[in-house]
């Protein structure tokens, strides 16, 4: 028995994977939490060092964001730099996977302590708000339509927020936590199964947190956070079923990878799309593979395609109209560019709303890219060599090596979302073959380079990532929430929503700015609604009342109109923010007052609310007239 | 038989139960179940359903089903309980984990007793001491008061703070406007809030409010169908600045409708705060002015009378206090009865007093006008034309340019003239019709400061919303 427990040990400090053993016997293992404690005490020094720079922030504090990239190093490097050692034990890295991704999440949590802050985050919570009050799904959504036809979130939400009691907004952070440590422990024993390496597993899971969307954007309350979990969830239950003898075992592995696969599809489109093409790459590598002995995982990946078509034809049809609104655009900017027809963005640009990027964040977001592109080829030779018989291990291989391509799509303005959204799901291959291709690197050359260069690789790409992961001017928390005399006060467009949700009642078309629009559905419940596709852009910032303008009203059936001068409510990111201090008198945080007072000139038109920068008119009577008979 | 090793699904199905009696005696969301729902949501039916089918599964993996079953099954129940009648409730969601964790956690020990003598699991135990526990402890406390830390709002932005006025006509009735006031600036507030209706003075009251709190109101104007249409405005000043507005409703071209709703008939102007407020001012609103009751012209149904005896309480509450809003009152009453001794008596003492007023403040203009006025009222009586005759013989520098007081209405050429706000005092009643020199009118004044409690001295205060232009009304 000891030497049986001194072997187990010694191979676990190797980083490899026990396999499965014979159940008939009983066998022991004693591992340590090694430096998981301390490391926890790092990480959550890291995160208050990071809620103090989002407390100061949002005093106007100037060194709020040198504290911020302190707090960021010290919560995350000291976990990823342990993950590189060869001396952790299994158990101690999957605590590390869970304090980093534990504290990662605790950074957006700060971020909007009080409410959801994040354009998405309105739409969602809108979703949940309206199940909570109706008992049934599927309300229609103003702020993204597409959302109320994936009711994954809702349900698990609403459920939470039914049973515990919870607000929306509680019962939100407590399920995106779950689902982000899920994403984390799944991450690992897929990796660790492929590999059979918990250290290229831990390094693989604290690779994918440089994922630039991993820090806001995946962690904001929206279905994407919830679905690419669950899909992992079904991705390792599909090959975990694989490695079983035992019947009943399999079955209920199958089980959860098909249930995982209905939730996904119920949850969002994109997610359920590369869930698909996963499996039926698994299928085609497995099927027509050279090195695959495994059987092809083709019952799942035809469910995943009948569910998603079901539900697409039966159910999610307006999906079409609203992805290709943004694929659409990507591809022909993107087909501009490569026909020089287009002039490729400029990456870090300086904007007017944000200003300049520091030159140090510019080259460490660069050097990030570039060094995952310098590792990648290391990987995927390396891992090509050892795991091409894993179907899988050729899937992910594949994703990370479109990873280079698809950074392309940053260069173009209408594409750039595209890419970056891209990130999450081809990330969970880059995070495999860079793990597999730096660990390579670490055990064919000397110490000083596995003692200093390992640990500068990750820090750098964590860190780039992390830099390109939000909008500068974003990155820390702007007040939102604030206070005085002791009590609580909302932004301005949530007490104009609240107040014309009391006495207006619910559901008036309300067009408006993009800001707003969210504000007024989410806290006013009214069918607001924004941007340039009606037209409402134009009829809200026209000088006159022209034809058009009454077009636009006439379009979306207003029966009243919010005005928000502030320039910033047409940035939805900003927008619901109070007017920053250090732009508050420039010329240009305002709209044209011709814009606002054209309302104020007509007539037909009432002037029923007033908050100094919001004013709302009703219009019913203009449209009216101009009603088409 | 119950052993050792059911334990966890003891726990499991003792949770469930536990949240289900809690949702069975209304107290779901009570903090003692905040726990065990969040489990029950998150964890325990995975859990349960993890034991019954992976029992080969590494702890890890369990875990990871667990939890992701969970999910898992949450998210495809919405759907399933979408298709009952009960929808998704706090009931239906309740009854549904519930009996999937009871039924799991049974599958999973009668499952447990059938494998047991084949099968034993294979352990990987991890050493825990006292240390690691303290510092992962307080590790944890770190993050805790850091996010509690980060959770505090901060002060009030100089650009933030707003007031919001809002004058919505009821849906359903087509004479009631709601009105209301919300206090979001730095500090509390005090405001004077004007309606005034086809050019002419409604109502007016002086509202104080703590931050965050909201007064609200109904003008019912149903008794009013005759009343000619035009613009309903509501202007808000700051009772430090009465005379530019900080905010403005207007609902253009109203008209009362004939369907009224039922309200009290002792007051059918007015009916004090009927929308639940959000938190209640510090001082109840208190209006300083009855609502002028313009006389429909066309209906017979007031006598004369009744006319008087409705406006008397009008003039009780504005004379001496509110000069030309006496006037305005008086002139609108002799519209009707312009044979009235008393109203003409009285619109003479107000004339000759607002003409000292306007004189003392060099307008010498207007207060001709009005002693002019006054003496074409009562021919016999001498004031006005003495105070006419004082005027004219005061050496008056023809160099200087007479410059109007700046009132709303100087900014507002369309508006009538401005109601000073009254301090919320009222004053006793107006004297009698007799011959006397009329009453002394005073220049408007700010409301005196309302005392507050000590708890809650009255801050320093800026100028109301310094990022929000007055806003001006149309030509």
């Amino acid at each position: 028995m000891l030497i049986e427990r001194k072997a187990r040990s010694a191979a676990t400090r190797a980083g490899v994977l026990l396999q499965d053993r014979p159940l008939t016997s009983v066998s022991v293992e004693v591992e340590s939490f090694g430096l998981l404690p301390w490391l926890s005490l790092s990480t959550a020094l890291g995160f208050a060092l990071v809620a103090a720079a989002f407390y100061a922030n949002r005093r106007q504090v100037p060194w709020a964001e040198l504290v911020y990239w302190v707090g960021i190093a010290v919560l995350a490097l000291p976990v990823l730099v342990r993950l590189l050692a060869a001396s952790a034990s299994r158990a101690e890295r999957i605590g590390l996977v869970i304090v980093l991704a534990v504290g990662l999440y605790l950074v957006k949590v700060a971020y909007g302590p009080l409410a959801f802050t994040f354009p998405d985050e309105f739409a969602h919570e809108y979703n949940v708000v309206q199940v909570l009050q109706t008992a049934h799904l599927f309300q229609p959504n103003p702020i993204i339509t597409v959302t109320s036809v994936y009711p994954g979130l809702v349900d698990v939400t609403s459920a939470l927020a039914t049973t515990a009691g919870l607000s929306p907004f509680v019962s939100g952070l407590i399920v995106i936590g779950a689902a982000r440590l899920l994403l984390a422990l799944a991450l690992f024993v897929l990796v660790e199964r492929i590999t059979h390496s918990s250290r290229v597993a831990g390094v693989a899971a604290g690779l994918y947190t440089a994922n630039p969307n991993y820090l806001f954007f995946s962690a904001e309350f929206a279905y994407e956070s919830l679905a690419l979990p669950l899909s992992a969830l079904a991705v390792y239950a599909a090959i975990r079923r694989e490695h079983t003898a035992d019947r009943p075992a399999w079955r209920a592995w199958t089980a959860i990878a098909l249930g995982g696969v209905i939730a996904v599809v119920l949850t969002h489109h994109l997610t359920s799309y590369a869930l698909v093409a996963t499996l039926w790459g698994m299928v085609v590598v497995t099927r027509f593979g050279r090195f695959n002995t495994r059987p092809a995982p083709w019952d799942l990946a035809i469910t995943a395609t009948v569910a998603v078509a079901a539900w697409f034809a039966f159910v999610a049809n307006g999906t079409a109209v609203y992805l290709s609104q943004a694929l659409g655009g990507a591809v022909l900017s993107l087909f501009g560019l490569l026909t020089l027809q287009q002039a490729p963005r400029q990456v870090f640009a300086p904007s007017s709303a944000f200003g300049q990027t520091a030159l140090w964040q510019e080259l460490l977001a660069v050097a990030s890219i570039l060094f995952i592109i310098v590792a990648l080829p290391f990987g995927l030779r390396r891992a090509w060599r050892e795991y091409k018989n894993h179907s899988l291990a050729v899937v992910l291989g594949l994703g990370a090596a479109l990873y280079v391509p698809v950074q392309v799509l940053r260069l173009t303005p209408a594409s750039w979302e595209t890419g970056n959204r891209a990130s999450e799901f081809l990330f969970v291959g880059v995070a495999l073959v860079v793990a597999v291709g730096i660990l390579g690197f670490d055990g064919r050359h000397g110490s000083a380079l596995r003692r200093y260069g390992l640990p500068i690789y990750v820090a750098v790409v964590f860190m780039g990532g992390t830099v390109i992961s939000w909008r500068p001017d974003l990155r820390l928390p702007r007040a939102y929430i604030t206070q005085a005399a002791g009590q609580q006060i909302q932004p301005e467009g949530v007490a104009v929503a609240r107040v014309m949700r009391q006495l207006a009642g619910p559901n008036n078309s309300i067009p408006t700015d993009e800001s707003n629009a969210m504000l007024l559905g989410l806290y006013g419940q009214q069918l607001s609604s924004s941007g340039t596709a009606s037209g409402v852009r134009f009829m809200l910032l026209s000088r006159v009342l022209n034809a058009d303008a009454i077009n636009a009203l006439n379009a979306v059936g207003a029966h009243y109109v919010l005005v928000d001068r502030r320039a910033q409510s047409g940035d939805h990111l900003i927008g619901i923010y109070p007017l920053a201090p250090d732009l508050a008198h420039a010329p240009s945080s305002f709209i044209d007052p011709a814009a606002v007072d054209k309302f104020n000139q007509d007539p037909s038109i009432d002037r029923v609310a007033d908050s100094g920068n919001i004013a709302v008119f009703d219009v019913s009577r203009l449209v009216g007239q101009h009603a088409n008979p | 038989m119950r052993t050792r090793n059911d334990t966890d699904l003891l726990v499991v199905a003792g949770l469930a139960a536990l949240v289900l009696l809690l949702h069975l005696v209304g107290a779901a969301g009570s903090a003692i179940g905040v726990l065990p729902a969040a489990l029950l949501v998150l964890v325990l039916p995975g859990y349960a359903l993890s034991a019954f089918a992976l029992g080969s599964a590494t702890a890890l993996e369990r875990s990871i089903a667990s939890l992701g079953v969970s999910l898992t099954l949450a998210a495809v129940l919405g759907l399933v309980l979408h298709l009952t009648p009960w929808g998704l409730t706090g009931g239906s969601w309740t009854g549904a984990l519930v009996l999937i964790t009871w039924g799991a956690s049974g599958l999973a020990a009668l499952r447990r007793r059938a494998l047991r003598p084949r099968r034993t699991s294979a352990a990987r135990l991890v050493r825990v001491d006292a240390r690691s526990v303290a510092m992962i402890g307080a590790a944890a406390c770190l993050g805790g008061f850091a996010l509690y830390l980060s959770s505090n709002p901060p002060g009030e932005l100089a650009t933030q703070g707003y007031t919001l006025l809002w004058a919505v006509p009821d849906a359903a009735s087509g004479s009631l406007v709601h009105v209301g006031v919300q206090n979001f600036e730095p500090g509390p507030r005090q405001y004077v809030l004007r309606a005034d209706w086809a050019d002419q003075a409604l109502q007016q009251w002086n509202v104080d409010l703590d931050v965050s709190s909201t007064w609200s109101t109904d003008i019912d104007l149903s008794s009013q169908v005759a009343h000619p249409a035009g613009d309903l405005q509501l202007r808000l000043y700051s009772a430090d600045d009465p005379n530019t507005p900080i905010r403005q409703a207007m609902l253009r071209s109203f008209a009362a409708e004939t369907a009224a709703t039922e309200l009290p008939a002792s007051n059918p102007a007015v009916v004090q705060p009927a929308i639940a407020a959000t938190p209640v001012p510090s001082t109840a609103p208190v209006p300083t002015a009855a609502p002028v009751v313009v006389t429909p012209q066309s209906t017979p149904t007031p006598t004369q009378a009744e006319v008087w005896e409705r406006i008397s309480a009008q003039l009780d509450a504005e004379w001496g206090m509110d000069t030309p809003r006496t006037v305005a009152i008086l002139e609108n009453y002799l519209t009707q009865f312009p044979d009235d001794p008393t109203a003409r008596d009285k619109l003479y003492a107000a004339l000759v007093a607002r003409a000292q007023d306007q004189a003392s403040a060099g307008q010498l203009q207007a207060a001709t006008a009005d002693l002019s006025q006054a003496m074409d009222l009562l021919p016999t009586r001498p004031e006005a034309r003495i105070a006419l005759a004082r005027i004219q013989a005061t050496p008056t520098p023809t160099a200087t340019p007479i410059t109007p007081t700046p009132t709303p209405a100087a900014v507002e050429p369309a508006a009538p003239a401005p109601v000073q706000p009254a301090p919320p005092v009222r004053q006793p009643a107006p004297p009698p019709p007799v011959r006397q020199p009329a009453p002394p009118v005073r220049q408007p004044a700010p409301p005196p400061p309302v005392q507050r409690a000590p708890a809650a001295p009255a801050p320093v205060r800026p100028a109301p919303t310094p990022t929000k232009v007055p806003f001006t009304p149309p030509r």
